[in-house]
């Protein structure tokens, strides 16, 4: 997956072609934004859409979460992650935030994506959206759901405690065992797959 | 289970925002003392990320898009010393200093500097050199889509264009490193077009704005 040249561009740390996007940005290039919006829009709108449940706010988002890439691209570090991870972890921020100001009940219970994708046949996937979702789906449900809760539904231990009746500790350690087994199988040694 | 173990079982509800204040202040002092558990969080951080991806796919709208790329080309991009090619020109126009000038290039990012003129019109009043006193010298910025109200320069108007894109009532194209030089008794206005403001440096003798424009 390395350039055959980065012997010869040993100056260079950045040889991810996303993390190179981002360095653009950072000097104000609009055709880096344009081409980082055509990668990830679709997967942060996916997850914005699925925390805040409406079309419209989630767009929103997007916007503003690529609006903000652009202010602060200079402040991404490659080192910390993929810029996939960077743009995820702004883009669930935003939509919990929002939709903890709005208010919107929050029943998690009627709505296990986590549940569904994983026993989706997932034909038309691109290979990380089968990878990801073939280790959630060997999971045991318990697991599964305490991730789903946390992650999609912003809820902390506690009230993911509250909302399925098990001690705190037990909430923790599902979701401990679930994102070793997430790493694991995840990490697994295949070739990395950029988002599609 | 040992408080390490005990650590690394809240480091991954750590990485869902999903503890308390308590074991958040935990998990942080530990993080501040050990870098491998950083290094173990950022790649929780990465699992977490990559749930996203399990998603339906959604595609795209190309109208946030559109809306995005508008809203960034209207802005200008803070880069320092990105006038600079100007500075001797400027140290001309208002007889001070070249390292004056660059300091007066600079200001053109200081928002507290600036005045607003008319809608869309804003000015940064800038103190010339003994052989340009009595003459108003600044900066202008003219956002897209506006046009500088229709003006008369009682004596010589010089005009070097900074930045964006403006274009002259007598049709003149206004781009960075065009300059104009207007006589006294003349009038005109000028629109800004492009996508990001129109900016430029100038030096009149007298400017006038109680007329109008011929055709009104």
């Amino acid at each position: 997956m390395e350039p055959a040249d980065e012997a010869s561009n040993a100056a260079s740390a950045v040889t991810d072609p996303d993390a190179e996007l981002v360095v653009a940005i950072a000097r104000g290039d609009r055709d880096a934004l344009a081409a980082l919006y055509d990668r990830f829009a679709g997967l942060l709108l996916a997850l914005g859409l699925r925390i805040v449940r409406d079309r419209r706010e989630a767009e929103d988002l997007l916007h503003d979460v690529f609006l903000e890439v652009w202010r602060s691209a200079k402040d991404y570090d490659p080192a910390r992650g993929r810029v996939r991870t960077w743009l995820a972890i702004r883009m669930r921020s935003r939509a919990l935030d929002r939709q903890k100001s709005a208010r919107i009940s929050r029943n998690a219970g009627d709505d296990s994506v986590l549940e569904r994708v994983a026993a989706d046949d997932a034909t038309d996937a691109g290979p990380d959206r089968t990878r990801v979702r073939s280790a959630l789906g060997d999971l045991p449900g318990e697991q599964r759901q305490v991730i789903e809760l946390a992650y999609f539904e912003g809820l902390s231990c506690s009230e993911i405690a509250a909302q399925i009746g098990s001690p705190i500790g037990t909430v923790k350690s599902r979701m401990a065992a679930a994102m070793t087994k997430l790493r694991t199988r995840l990490a697994a040694p295949a070739a990395p797959v950029e988002a599609s | 289970m040992s408080d390490r173990d005990d650590l690394h079982e809240l480091l991954a509800a750590y990485a869902f925002d999903a503890l308390d204040a308590d074991d958040t202040a935990r998990v942080e002092a530990a993080l501040a003392a050990d870098p491998a558990l950083r290094v173990e969080l950022d790649e929780l951080r990465a699992v977490a990320g990559a749930l996203a991806g399990a998603l339906p796919a959604t595609p795209a709208p190309a109208a946030v898009r559109a809306r995005l790329l508008a809203t960034v080309a209207a802005e200008v991009p803070a880069q320092p010393g990105r006038f600079d090619r100007f500075a001797a020109r400027l140290a001309a126009l208002f007889d001070v200093t070249v390292e004056r000038a660059r300091t007066y290039l600079a200001w053109i990012d200081d928002a507290g500097r600036w005045e607003t003129l008319a809608p869309g019109v804003r000015l940064l009043h800038l103190p010339p050199g003994p052989a340009a006193v009595g003459a108003d010298c600044g900066f202008v910025a003219v956002d897209p889509g506006t046009t500088f109200p229709w003006h008369h320069h009682d004596g010589e108007e010089i005009t070097v264009v900074l930045g964006g894109h403006g274009v002259d009532a007598d049709g003149t194209q206004l781009t960075p490193g065009v300059e104009v030089v207007l006589h006294g008794d003349t009038e005109h206005d000028f629109a800004a077009v492009g996508d990001e403001p129109y900016l430029f440096a100038v030096r009149v003798w007298g400017v006038r704005f109680d007329v109008t424009r011929p055709d009104e």
